[in-house]
């Protein structure tokens, strides 16, 4: 492939959208992705994002806003987990496993129950970053301000509850107030991420790039930047090579993923004695 | 007596923990500038009782004060300094022990200043620039010791501290102990090693069938000895027992 091609494929309006858009899904997905995955919850990304296609089908089926019925969903579901941990004495996985398959089945359902126009299903559970719109867009600023706002504001807090929630009490974190926006802002970030790559991968956004960068982290402060990195870098290449050969663009990103995580998983990721 | 003469003080604490009694109405108060070894039997509520303290589980009923004002959140903060068992924290988290321990600090400038010293009390400055999966259980407790003096609290709570220290290690944490008691600091000492209390305990709270015995070393040891040799609940309930059961301060 040569310069002038790229230039033409970047003269395309929809791939400018998509890089775009790319762009911040990945810088978002690696932010909070490294809380998600620091505190073992890649089970409870997996659940929130099967859960927001009931969100998404309900508002085809009533003709309201889809993305904000998504929303509604998934925060439901993020405050409802946590809500149930602390108070439920069955395991959180089985209270997730319970939540994400009903609503998931719901979803599906209230889809083909849907009169009239609706988008194929498959948009939404496979992602399509090359068909993503300007309004799709501006909702993935609107959260990338919203999580770098958290993030300004609580970082320590985020920080101190994830690494030790007992410590981050005893020096007056509001620790239950930190899981509950943690899991809002995993939530909100999750839906505006199911253009990209859809409800089924979705989770491997949050939980690939911070993997990786975990295994070869020196400190904590190359966490996120190093994981906004690989993010960023994983799904640009994604998307020109699903463009270029043809093949799906989520399904593809995430195929970055796994590559470029394997290739630091074989040389950091196994102790040699 | 004036309220602050206590540092800490409850009032028929009560906690369970899935249904099981963990401590049964529990009345005790600890003096400001005290120096208290906890001890009792594993599973006889010792670390419960820290955290019902601290208000890190919820407690079924009582009331528990810290110099004088109920444990919120804010009061705790201010006042208390814990040092955990070393097993809580998931050990490949990727942070160093720099970061960890100024997750503690606001005046960083004064903050850096006093770890510095703390760390060479206890001869381990060294490990500031590791990851905490590069430390020892020796040095991870080293690190938690710290971690529980950054803010110079008033009382420091230590939960079984020594259980992953060599003897030099433990000396200089007594010293360290020591030297912050006679500051003024109160310190709450989590402990079922029998040489340590007999070594270093003035004063023993002694923790067994979910109430609270509290008294003087030589008391308390005689009955714990005891115990442990032979548990039996005429030991500790008979007509030879301490001279107060579930509430009352022999020495005090």
């Amino acid at each position: 492939m040569d310069n002038i091609d790229i230039v033409e494929i970047l003269k395309l309006e929809f791939m400018q959208r998509a890089i775009i858009g790319g762009f911040v899904v990945a810088m978002i997905t690696a932010m909070i992705g490294v809380f998600v995955t620091l505190r073992k919850e890649a089970f409870i990304g997996d659940g929130i994002s099967h859960a927001s296609l009931a969100g998404i089908a309900l508002g085809f089926f009533i003709s309201v806003a889809p993305f904000w019925m998504a929303v509604a969903v998934a925060v439901f579901m993020a405050v409802g987990i946590t809500f149930l941990q602390k108070r439920s004495t069955l395991s959180s996985d089985s209270i997730i496993g319970v939540f994400f398959t009903l609503l998931f089945a719901l979803g599906i359902v209230i889809f083909n129950l849907t009169p009239g126009y609706r988008p194929e299903i498959s948009t939404y559970l496979f992602g399509s970053i090359l068909s993503i719109t300007w309004a799709d867009i501006f909702y993935a600023f609107g959260v990338a301000f919203l999580v770098i706002l958290s993030f300004a504001l609580f970082y320590r807090q985020f920080l101190y509850t994830t690494l030790d929630s007992e410590a981050a009490y005893l020096r007056n974190v509001k620790v239950r107030l930190m899981n509950y926006l943690i899991r809002i802002l995993t939530a909100i970030v999750i839906v505006v991420s199911i253009k990209v790559v859809g409800v089924i991968l979705v989770s491997a956004l949050l939980i690939i790039p911070a993997s990786a960068v975990k295994l070869i982290a020196k400190n904590f402060g190359q966490m996120i930047p190093l994981t906004v990195t690989f993010s960023i870098f994983g799904t640009m290449i994604g998307l020109f090579m699903s463009y270029i050969l043809n093949l799906p663009s989520g399904a593809t990103i995430v195929l970055v993923f796994g590559i470029i995580f394997m290739v630091v998983f074989l040389l950091k990721g196994i102790p040699r004695d | 007596m004036d309220k602050k003469n206590f540092a800490i003080e409850t009032t028929n604490l009560t906690v369970s923990i899935n249904g099981n009694s963990i401590l049964n109405s529990v009345n005790l108060s600890i003096d400001t500038g005290g120096f208290v070894f906890v001890v009792g039997p594993n599973g006889s509520g010792k670390s419960t009782l820290v955290k019902a303290i601290m208000g890190l589980i919820d407690i079924d009923g009582g009331e528990v004060k810290v110099f004088g004002e109920k444990n919120t959140q804010k009061n705790i903060a201010s006042n208390i300094g814990y040092v955990p068992q070393y097993v809580g924290l998931d050990r490949e988290f990727p942070i160093t022990v720099e970061e960890m321990i100024n997750l503690e600090c606001e005046d960083k400038g004064k903050c850096h200043k006093e770890i510095g010293e703390h760390f060479e009390y206890l001869d381990s400055h060294y490990l500031l620039k590791r990851k905490i999966n590069q430390l020892s259980g020796g040095e991870m407790q080293k690190v938690l010791i710290v971690r529980g003096l950054v803010k110079n609290p008033e009382i420091l709570i230590l939960d079984e501290p020594t259980s992953n220290l060599d003897t030099a290690s433990h000396r200089d944490l007594y010293l360290l102990l020591e030297n912050l008691n006679e500051r003024g600091k109160t310190i709450i000492f989590i402990s079922h090693d029998l040489n340590v209390v007999n070594k270093f305990a003035s004063k023993v709270l002694y923790l067994y069938e979910h109430e609270v015995v509290t008294g003087d070393r030589e008391s308390i040891l005689s009955q714990y000895r005891d115990l442990f040799d032979n548990r039996s609940d005429s030991n500790i309930h008979g007509s030879n027992h301490i001279n107060y059961k579930n509430h009352k301060n022999t020495d005090g």
